[in-house]
């Protein structure tokens, strides 16, 4: 009785073992894959492309250098943003600019190439300058508009008010 | 039946109506609803606006009614069609800004074109406000729609928020209405702070009178440049041009008619009870409404500012001065800032008529509220 009580704990012990080494499993292969998409570097809570080598970085600004050409880099933050409807991917005169217009801690990532043929990426943290900046711009953007409507009104009184009088004239 | 059956069918019968769904929350919705109520019918303030977006407020907090969600068969419920098609389609602040378009006479602004700078200027705190939004904590489309709030335009307000921070539209649009309600509170301590009493006496000139040839190529003008410098709010001035088109013509009386009384109103009721609607507790009850309402205020008070400021900028060039106390009527909400303008400056000098004056500027800021929602949305598309 006693050998068959023995047996049955040292059973039961082998499962719960098994059964400890499955979760483990389980636990490491979730972590893995857990891991697997965390890239190189993240800054401001932003992947990096791999590969890369960190030319400068402070607190609002990460400078990268990229052997890869600027086409692999975009098509990375492509597939890595493409569910962010507030990032806009911007050409602006030989630079991939993408920029966020939501609230995320960076605020824009620009992708250029160097004289040396080297990829620069460079991810920046504020967004008040460009928010001062479009606000005062667009500011007087609605004072030019009213302008051209004021420019455009004026001509047209005048105009017609000397068609009206000429009119009168020669009743 | 037994007993057991009967207990249960009672038991079926009480899960169906609301009283089991009860929550405290909602009472706290009754209040903001009655107290939307009471301006609307005991103080008159907006009751256009303001009763159907009470009821509305109301009617949609109480629990289980099949109002703003969607049906077992997967269509929408009632006011939800309404705002559905209504608000999400923006098609009622079109149809409002063809309304008022038939309702207005663009004379003063035409005869003095200048004051078109001063409903530029009164949308200073509509780019101020944006910044202090972002700064408690909204997101850039939250801040662009909570900074128009200051243009005192329900449709415009309506329009941008739809488009940009959809979620924002009932707090936005009630901050917007209550605040026009409002405007002769606001308005006239800060136009004491900024003028000197020389300043609120000076007399103006008569306007000159326009013929009704500008007054049909106004319309035809404004559209023109509104469509090409900012085309994004076509849809508004587009509509509130043609509505003006059609009064000033003569030709269409009553489609005028229609446009600016039955089509009106009906648009209407459906705007208040849709915004109404849109305003249930387990949505609204959080510290962005009062955020909201906080800033809106301030918004208002510096568009208000913007707009005296802009005049008495223009005086230091002008030759015949503006009196600065139509500089606050750059706020639209239509005609109501530009009545505090005429009470204001009788104060100071009983045989001051600032009336005519300050539509031109209110009218601008109609059309300067347009144009910093279409800037903003330009921003994000």
């Amino acid at each position: 009785m006693g050998c068959i009580k023995h047996k049955i704990k040292i059973l039961s012990r082998a499962r719960k073992m098994n059964e400890a080494k499955a979760i483990a499993m389980v636990v490491g292969f979730a972590l893995l894959c857990c891991s697997a998409p965390a890239w190189a570097d993240t800054f401001l809570g932003l992947d990096t492309p791999p590969g890369g080598r960190v030319v400068s970085k402070t607190d609002h600004q990460l400078e990268m250098a990229y052997d890869q050409d600027p086409a692999t880099v975009r098509d990375f933050y492509e597939k890595f943003l493409k569910e962010e409807v507030d990032v806009k991917f911007k050409d602006r005169g030989g630079k991939i600019v993408v920029e966020d217009h939501d609230s995320r801690p960076w605020h824009s990532i620009t992708i250029d190439k160097d004289e040396k043929g080297h990829t620069g990426l460079t991810i920046r943290k504020d967004s008040w300058g460009w928010i001062v900046g479009t606000l005062i711009l667009r500011f007087f953007g609605v004072f030019a508009v009213l302008l051209v409507l004021y420019l455009a009104m004026s001509i047209t009184g005048a105009i017609v008010s000397r068609a009206v009088k000429l009119g009168e004239a020669k009743k | 039946m037994t007993s057991y059956e009967m207990w249960e069918m009672l038991v079926g019968i009480a899960h169906t109506t609301g009283l089991l769904s009860f929550d405290w929350r909602l009472i706290v919705m009754w209040i903001i609803a009655g107290a939307f109520l009471y301006l609307a019918i005991a103080k008159n303030f907006e009751p256009l606006l303001l009763l159907p977006i009470g009821f509305g407020i109301f009617i949609v907090n109480f629990p289980l009614v099949p109002l703003m969600g969607i049906s077992d068969e997967g269509h929408g419920e009632l006011l939800r069609l309404f705002y559905h098609y209504g608000l999400e389609w923006e098609v009622i602040p079109c149809v409002i800004f063809l309304g008022l378009g038939a309702m207005t006479d663009f004379g003063p602004l035409i005869a003095n074109p200048k004051t078109l700078l001063v409903g530029a200027g009164a949308q200073l705190g509509v780019f101020v406000t944006f910044t202090g939004t972002i700064l408690a904590g909204f997101s850039l489309k939250e801040a662009a729609s909570v900074g128009i709030i200051g243009g005192a335009d329900g449709p415009t307000t309506i329009y941008l928020t739809q488009h940009l921070a959809p979620q924002l539209l009932g707090a936005n649009a009630l901050a917007a209405y209550s605040y026009m309600a409002m405007v002769p509170l606001i308005q006239p301590p800060i136009m004491r702070l900024l003028t000197s009493a020389e300043e609120r006496t000076i007399r103006m000139k008569q306007l000159r009178p326009v013929s009704q040839r500008e007054k049909i190529l106004y319309p035809l003008i404004t559209s023109a440049v509104i469509a090409l410098l900012v085309p994004s709010v076509i849809p508004l001035m587009g509509m509130f041009m043609l509505g003006n088109l059609m009064k000033e013509s003569g030709v269409v009386g009553r489609l005028t008619e229609t446009a600016q009384g039955d089509l009106m109103n009906i648009v209407t009721i459906f705007l208040g009870i849709s915004v109404g609607a849109t305003m249930q507790a387990d949505k609204f009850l959080s510290a962005k409404p009062l955020l909201i309402f906080s800033l809106g205020l301030i918004d208002f008070a510096v568009c208000t500012m913007g707009g005296i400021l802009t005049v008495k900028i223009m005086n230091l060039f002008l030759k015949e001065k503006i009196n600065p106390l139509i500089g606050s009527a750059g706020v639209s909400a239509v005609p109501m800032s530009a009545r505090v303008s005429q009470v204001m400056g009788q104060k100071y000098d009983k045989h001051n008529h600032l009336l005519m004056h300050a539509m031109g500027p209110n009218l601008a800021g109609v059309i300067g509220s347009a144009a910093a929602a279409g800037m903003f949305i330009a921003m994000f598309n």
